[in-house]
């Protein structure tokens, strides 16, 4: 691995329930060094967000988790770390994608696209202790070599299907190691304004007008940008600017 | 509007017994609340209006130091004294969020009323945007009182449980 300390640590189990799971029990019984990286290749129940799931097919697929330990991180900024955790997968994908051939995306809040189809989640757990951020697990989960995706809700691709080649999973978590490592020292720096910029130069359907839906209905908006806190600020049909947190909005245009 | 004259309104509503009083200035907007039914403890909430940088650093001053409730300053705000006459430690919501007392819709609960809890213990998931914080109690003793329902939204610094502590 060829970074300072993002991977420098692995550690390797033969199936687990879930990396991140894996990783959350082990920060609560000892001390874990940054940048340890929990990795499987049968991960046998991943997981979304509340009680969804995350299927992977034996060894076909990359997923992980990482142990990051962001105590220069005030809570309120905590977005940060999905912005940059979204950037280094793009990054990824780029790289055995060119741009030129291929459309990646940063669905918001941090979702990746390749051609309007679902490629890679990302699920960020956190351990709170008094006000600091102890430590944060980001579980990345993106779609190598997987052909053939039953069931699933939504349009999902991975590397493989795409390219029309399989590609070496190890050597996909060795570039999302150097990318990670790179943004999240530039969040150490507190280049925020770069973060921010990059960030949403990657959003999918940034000023485009689509259909959205919210409690008060569905209605046409463009996306402007992000808030610090992670909340997307849309600017409807009619000319207002309005802000809403994840679980208030739904992307109403199909993918 | 001075700091003497903010201090000296404040203990004037404590005594008078009211349960909330409201004062909007040109420079400042203040709201002092009192807990129904207990003694009047504490103003909750001090916003100072956009303008004035010069009152922009009374708010802070003013939440620590109240006519009656006395918490130790430097405390972390995730666990401090609910007021001198109860030994409870509240916890509180370090963000805004919605709050779930399980890590999923069919697992156990991190902790149940009677429960002994560690610093280190778990009590609650917040979500925001997508992130999920596990919650340490942050505090010895035992779990009294659960304040707020499974999946609801939670403000910063929103009364989560109280603890009797050892």
């Amino acid at each position: 691995m060829n970074t300072l300390f993002i991977g420098q640590h692995i550690i390797e189990l033969s199936e687990t329930d879930s990396t991140n799971t894996y990783a959350i029990h082990l920060l609560k019984e000892k001390a874990v060094a940054e940048g340890t990286l929990i990795f499987t290749q049968n991960q046998k129940a991943g997981r979304g967000q509340m009680g969804h799931t995350w299927q992977a097919e034996r060894g076909k697929n990359l997923t992980f988790s990482l142990v990051l330990s962001p105590l220069f991180l005030p809570i309120e900024k905590q977005f940060y770390i999905s912005k940059i955790a979204s950037l280094a997968v793009f990054e990824t994908l780029t790289h055995f994608l060119p741009a030129s051939r291929y459309d990646i995306k940063i669905k918001w809040p941090n979702d990746l696209l390749a051609n309007q189809q679902k490629i890679c989640g990302i699920l960020i757990e956190n351990i709170c202790r008094e006000q600091f951020l102890q430590s944060a697990v980001v579980g990345v989960g993106i779609n190598v070599n997987q052909i053939h995706f039953h069931e699933l809700p939504k349009p999902t691709t991975s590397l493989a299907l795409l390219a029309q080649k399989e590609f070496d999973v190890r050597q996909v978590l060795s570039v999302f190691c150097k990318q990670f490592e790179a943004w999240y020292l530039l969040l150490k720096q507190n280049r925020l304004e770069h973060i921010n910029r990059s960030y949403t130069s990657c959003l999918y359907l940034l000023h485009e007008m689509a259909p959205y839906q919210s409690k008060e209905g569905v209605f046409e908006a463009q996306i402007q940008a992000v808030e610090e806190s992670g909340q997307l600020i849309l600017r409807t049909a009619q000319n207002e600017i309005k802000n809403f947190s994840f679980k208030e909005l739904q992307f109403m245009r199909s993918l | 509007m001075k700091l003497n004259e903010i201090q000296d309104l404040i203990k004037f509503v404590a005594k008078s017994g009211v349960s909330e009083v409201e004062l909007e200035t040109k420079e400042v907007k203040i709201v002092i609340k009192t807990p129904a039914g207990k003694k009047p403890e504490a103003p909750v909430f001090v916003q100072a209006a956009p303008a004035p940088q010069a009152i922009a650093a009374v708010p802070q001053q003013l939440v620590a130091p109240a006519p009656t409730a006395a918490p130790a300053a430097s405390s972390a705000p995730a666990a401090t004294p609910t007021s001198d006459d109860s030994k409870l430690i509240t916890i509180k919501s370090p963000m805004i969020g919605t709050f779930y007392r399980s890590p999923g819709p069919d697992k156990a609960l991190f902790v149940n009323v009677g429960d002994e809890v560690t610093p280190e213990k778990t009590v609650c998931i917040i979500e925001a945007m997508k992130l999920f914080n596990e919650i340490e109690s942050g505090v010895k003793g035992k779990i009294v009182k659960v304040l707020v329902n499974d999946a609801t939204p939670v403000e910063y610094d929103q009364p989560l449980f109280l603890v009797e502590p050892h």
